[in-house]
């Protein structure tokens, strides 16, 4: 697949062929950054892991070109901080055993310029090959810009696709805002009874985010598992 | 373990359906019902 940015990549982690990768995605998470996949699309990825008729596909719309860096990276240039971010999300990829993971390389400055059609047009295409039946992305109350872009982007690009290629559904996840003061007739509740110890493992495997003590992987299981709003990850995440 | 999600899906059924006013109506909602519950007990 041709994708609009040259370091743009699709990974595969159990080797098999691009469009087999593609075909056999059931459910995708679009993100803005690497490690949003992990906290807000675990449904979806464990609705894929050891199940051969389920597969879950991440997308990352941004470089990770500014994220926040501390203790073992403090000393990273954004080029360097670029191949770590995407060396930790294919290792996530592998670890929850992903059909594969779409790397957009776009800047945060290109996604949250609406005239930019780029982004739009990757995710289109994505989706086209993809045909998921369920969509997660940020939800459109969540306080960064970036992440409510890429979900602006994303229902621009679902809007284009002919009504047989769109999903059956798309959520707005929870990452940098929580979604517990929804009514609960307007709530989505997302429960997982199962592989606690894989979520655990992939929010943790984004060690750059970690270092300098925030320990947000900490955080967000916490929030998951319904510990006091305090401890909760979007209270503890450094701006990107 | 849980989360919490808002159903975007009517957005990429119907392109009339401004974005910014969907995610209103779910504000506008809670907002009346802390609106109400308060005036209910004040």
């Amino acid at each position: 697949m041709n994708l609009s940015e040259p370091k743009a990549e699709i990974w595969v982690p159990d080797g098999v062929s691009e469009a087999t990768a593609l075909q056999r995605v059931s459910h995708m998470g679009i993100s803005a950054h690497q490690d949003d996949i992990e906290i807000m699309a675990l449904e979806g990825i464990l609705a894929g892991f050891g199940n051969p008729h389920k597969w879950f596909m991440a997308v990352i719309v941004t470089n990770g070109a500014g994220s926040p860096r501390d203790g073992l990276y403090a000393a990273c240039t954004d080029e360097q901080m670029q191949i770590v971010r995407r060396m930790e999300q294919k290792k996530a990829a592998f670890v929850g055993e992903y059909s594969a993971v779409a790397f957009l390389d776009h800047s945060s400055t290109a996604v949250k310029n609406s005239s930019n059609p780029k982004p739009k047009n990757d995710l289109k295409a994505l989706v086209a090959a993809a045909q998921p039946e369920v969509i997660y992305a940020h939800n459109l109350a969540d306080k960064h810009d970036t992440h409510v872009s890429v979900t602006l982007r994303t229902i621009a690009a679902l809007r284009e696709l002919p009504p047989g290629q769109r999903p059956k559904k798309v959520y707005g996840c929870e990452v940098w805002r929580d979604l517990d003061w929804l009514l609960d007739s307007d709530q989505v509740v997302f429960k997982f009874n199962a592989h606690e110890n894989i979520a655990t493992a992939l929010v943790g495997i984004f060690d750059s985010q970690i270092a300098g003590g925030k320990r947000y992987d900490l955080a967000t299981m916490a929030a998951a598992t319904l510990m006091p709003p305090t401890t909760k990850a979007t209270r503890l995440m450094s701006h990107r | 373990m849980m989360n919490f999600a808002m159903d975007l899906t009517p957005l990429i059924h119907d392109e009339k359906i401004d974005p910014a006013e969907y995610v209103g109506s779910f504000i506008r909602r809670f907002a009346q019902d802390v609106a109400s519950r308060i005036k209910k007990f004040a």
